[in-house]
Order: structure tokens, then C-alpha cells, then sequence
């Protein structure tokens, strides 16, 4: 579904990614690990055409310079700092599903599916980080789009907002779609990822199944998955 | 260019200024300074005996041309900027749609949201100065005409500030920059160039042409009155080598010219920039 190769990104005269390949199947997830500035949010800014950039990237067999309209149509975009477009929930959501050509019967639908049906009205600048956070999938699930691309989806959450997070982006996956997510938490790549990425000052250094790839990162132990994010809660 | 988003984009950036305020703050500001300035035009007129219609419609043309980009400078150059901190600029770039659409989107909001600005303060003023008389429909249209090709030039000259800076308080300090040298600066050269007697009538027309305040101030100056002192001595000479339809079109093709290079180099910045 995702098809990266020779990615290279040079930012202010640094050189942020290296030659970086990458493929995603449809219907896999994958999470981007590695330290800060390793280059996680730019090979996702790269996918949705935020940055410049060597080498090429394909969604769905679609070249994303060539046409990056048909491109970004099969991505849904969770940014890690929530944006939105209009005032009120629903104004936002309804404001995407006509940018992206999409049957505003969705919008209803979709605030249901994140919990915000009772806010729909709402201003959104007066939602905590967590609603704003479950409103921003609402608006990248607008279309249904076969990817998601989430940075850092629960950076900025509590625990009670993460758990909450993972289980709906868990149950999205479970329905067979694609994702690719960057992340610094082990539960939740636990929760959504069955690979692993993980990056460096811009390059590759390990990529694999979860299970093989988790004990080099967090030691023996490996990830811990849902049961320890809950414990940590209680 | 699908027009359906475009006409999406720009209706939000419409609503954007309007939520902003920055639409009815600008169209009152205009007002109370036009119903001002006109009341002085006339009371000077008076006391006097110059023509009041001259005088007034004189007054409001000096307003219009320190105003108009003092209102719309910043708003362009606030706007790419401002939104690529905020997150929006990149949430919107990363939807399906080009750059191109999402530019022409944005500017075409702008430039509504500047023309409903001008529309609502030239229309109170003139509401208010229509009662009272001292100008004319025709010179009024004429002033609100040169105003708004103003506007135009002023708002893409902000969007090019706005797309050439790092952050909005660099683009916002830029606009005031322009603003001073568009107002104050480039007069205070073409007059010492003048009083230095170093070039001709000619040469000094053509270098205040580059500055798009005088060109909007000669071109209304040609519609408002038949007087040609009110143009200067450049002017007169403009006026007589040229004549004053092709003197018109030069003038209007000198606020397209700096229209198009403006939205053109600020397209091509916003094209290469790395939103993050």
C-alpha cells in the first residue's frame, strides 16, 4: 500500500532522512520508533506533501508527486498538535468531508464513533487535548481512507485519554485498515503496530516483526501491551 | 484548479477575517476617518473659497492611499504565516488538494474579505457624506474604484511578505516596513530627485510609477477632476506627452503588473516550502 525508496530530506542544510526505503502491505501497521530528530514525523510529513524531498513515495501504487491529489485521497492525516479549520466540531468535520468530496451523512456518524456527539456544537478551542485529539481522527477517518498516518497520536494525552485512544485506533485496525504511526510508547505500538521501524539520525537501524524487534528497544521485556498501560491507571 | 475548492478555501478565509473582526474593524476605522476627513475638506473649502468638490474629494484620496495599505499590508502578511504556527496551513495542505489550490484559495478569501472591507466603509462614508453633499457620485466611485485596485496590490504584496517570512511577528514587522517606504520613503526620493534637478519630468514620472501609491493616486487623480494641477508637475507633463486614456491604461497596467509579479513570486515561494 506504501511504497518509500531512497527517501532523503535535507531541512536548513541538515540532512534529516538518508536513503530510507520502507513498505507497507495493506492492511498492516507499522510504527515508527527511534529518539527525537531521528526523522519520524518527517517521513510522514513527506507521505502527505508537507516537505520537499528525494527519492519517491507511492500510496497505493499512486506516485505522490505525480498526482498528489489521488495520493493523499487514500491517506487520513492525525497530526501530532490537533489543527482544525473551523469553530465548532461539527463545522470542522463538515468543512473536511467537502474538501475531500465526501457525504456530509459521515459527519454525524463519525462524531459518534470518536464520543463527541454531545459537542458537536462546541467550540473546539474549548476542548481538552484529548477530545480534540479523538476529533482529529474523526476528520482524517472522513472518506474512509484505506491508510492512516498518526504522529504521535497520544503524545499530548493522559493515561485515561491515551487508553481511550488506543482502544478506538485498535478496534479501526482490527477493521483492516493500514497504518503507520510514529511513536515514543511502547503500549501503544504494543496495542496497533504488528512492525516495527526504527530510526536514527535519519537512516533505518532495525526493522521487523514487533515481538523481534521490541527487546532491543526496551530490553528483555519487550513492549508491554494494553494490560500495562491499564495497571499504570489503576 | 477544481473551483469547487477553491471557492471552499476562499469562503473560509472570508470567514476567518470576518471572525477575526479584522473585515468590520477596518470597514469603521474608514468610515469615522472619511466622514472625518471630508467634514474637514469641506470646512476648509468654506473658510476659503477653493472648490469644495476639488478639496474634498483631494482629502479623502490622501486617506485612501494611507489607509488602505495600512489595513491590507498586514492582512496579507499575516495570513500564510500566521496559519502555518497555528497548524492550520499544513492540516489543509496535507488534504487533497494542491498547493496551487489551496494558494489561490487563500488569496481570492483575502482579497473578498478586503473588498467587503472597502465595500462597507465606502458605503457608510458614502451614506453619510451623500447626505451632507461635497462629492460627487461620480468622484466617489472614482476614489472607491482606485481604492480597491489599491487594496489589490497591497493585499498580494502582504501575501508575498507573509510567504517570503519565518514567522507571523517577521511578516507582520515587514508589512509596517513596506508600508513606511510605500508611503513616506519613496515620495521623500522621487522629491529629492526632483529638487536635486538631476532628471526630467519624464525620468521622475517613470521612477514614481514604481511605487503603486502614486500610480493609484495619479490614476484617481485623472478620474476625479479635470484640473490637471492637481496632478503635479509630473502629471501635467504625463497628462500632455500621453494623453488621458492612454495615461489611464499605463497606470492601471502598472497596479496589474505589480499584482502579478507579487502573487506570482509568493506562489512560487509557497510551492517550495517546507511546511512543518
Amino acid at each position: 500500500m506504501i511504497r518509500i525508496r531512497g527517501l532523503t530530506v535535507t531541512l536548513g542544510g541538515r540532512s534529516v532522512l538518508q536513503n530510507l526505503d520502507l513498505d507497507l502491505g495493506t492492511g498492516e501497521s507499522s510504527a515508527l520508533v527511534g529518539p527525537n530528530g531521528a526523522g519520524k514525523t518527517t517521513v510522514l510529513r513527506c507521505l502527505v506533501g508537507l516537505l520537499r524531498y528525494e527519492g519517491s513515495i507511492s500510496v497505493g501504487g499512486i506516485d505522490t508527486r505525480r498526482d498528489p491529489v489521488g495520493a493523499k485521497r487514500l491517506l487520513g492525516y492525525m497530526p501530532q498538535v490537533p489543527a482544525f479549520c473551523e469553530e465548532t466540531a461539527r463545522g470542522a468535520l463538515t468543512f473536511v468531508a467537502r474538501l475531500r468530496g465526501v457525504s456530509l451523512h459521515e459527519v454525524p456518524e463519525l462524531l459518534e464513533l470518536v464520543g463527541l456527539s454531545a459537542h458537536a456544537h462546541r467550540r473546539v478551542d474549548a476542548f481538552s487535548m484529548g477530545m480534540k485529539q479523538r476529533l482529529s481522527l474523526a476528520a482524517a477517518l472522513l472518506g474512509r481512507p484505506p491508510v492512516l498516518v498518526l504522529d504521535e497520536p497520544t503524545a499530548s494525552l493522559d493515561l485515561r485519554g491515551q487508553r481511550e485512544l488506543v482502544q478506538l485506533l485498535g478496534e479501526l485496525a482490527e477493521d483492516g485498515l493500514t497504518l503507520l504511526l510514529s511513536s515514543h510508547r511502547s503500549e501503544e505500538i504494543a496495542a496497533l503496530a504488528s512492525r516495527i521501524v526504527v530510526l536514527d539520525e535519519g537512516c533505518v537501524v532495525a526493522a521487523g516483526p514487533v515481538e523481534e524487534v521490541s527487546a532491543s528497544i526496551w530490553g528483555p521485556q519487550g513492549v508491554r501491551g494494553p494490560r500495562g498501560l491499564e495497571e499504570e491507571i489503576a | 484548479m477544481r473551483v469547487r475548492i477553491l471557492c471552499l478555501l476562499s469562503a473560509r478565509e472570508v470567514r476567518v477575517s470576518v471572525r477575526s473582526r479584522w473585515t468590520l474593524v477596518g470597514a469603521a476605522s474608514f468610515t469615522v476617518l472619511a466622514v472625518a476627513v471630508a467634514q474637514l475638506g469641506m470646512a476648509g473649502a468654506e473658510r476659503w473659497g477653493i472648490a469644495t468638490l476639488d478639496r474634498t474629494s483631494a482629502a479623502l484620496l490622501n486617506l485612501v492611499l494611507l489607509f488602505v495599505p495600512l489595513l491590507t499590508l498586514p492582512l496579507g502578511a499575516s495570513s500564510f504565516c500566521g496559519e502555518a504556527e497555528d497548524g492550520t496551513l499544513p492540516y489543509l495542505v496535507a488534504q487533497p488538494v494542491t498547493r496551487g489550490e489551496v494558494f489561490a484559495g487563500k488569496l481570492v478569501g483575502l482579497l473578498s474579505a478586503m473588498s467587503l472591507s472597502l465595500l462597507i466603509g465606502f458605503g457608510a462614508a458614502a451614506a453619510v457624506l451623500g447626505i451632507q453633499g461635497g462629492v460627487s457620485v461620480g468622484a466617489f466611485a472614482a476614489l472607491a474604484g482606485g481604492a480597491w485596485l489599491l487594496g489589490v496590490v497591497t493585499t498580494t504584496l502582504g501575501v508575498l511578505l507573509s510567504t517570503a517570512a519565518r514567522s507571523r511577528a517577521r511578516a507582520l514587522a515587514a508589512a509596517v516596513g513596506a508600508w513606511l517606504v510605500l508611503v513616506f520613503l519613496c515620495d521623500f526620493g522621487v522629491l529629492a530627485l526632483a529638487a536635486s534637478q538631476t532628471l526630467g519630468p519624464g525620468a521622475l514620472f517613470g521612477i514614481s510609477l514604481a511605487n503603486p501609491l502614486q500610480a493609484t493616486k495619479t490614476l484617481s487623480a485623472l478620474a476625479i477632476s479635470e484640473r490637471l494641477e492637481i496632478l503635479g508637475p509630473v502629471g501635467v507633463h504625463a497628462v500632455r506627452e500621453l494623453g488621458r486614456p492612454a495615461l489611464a491604461a499605463l497606470l492601471c497596467g502598472t497596479l496589474a503588473a505589480w499584482t502579478l509579479l507579487s502573487s506570482s513570486a509568493a506562489f512560487l515561494l509557497f510551492r517550495r516550502e517546507n511546511l512543518a
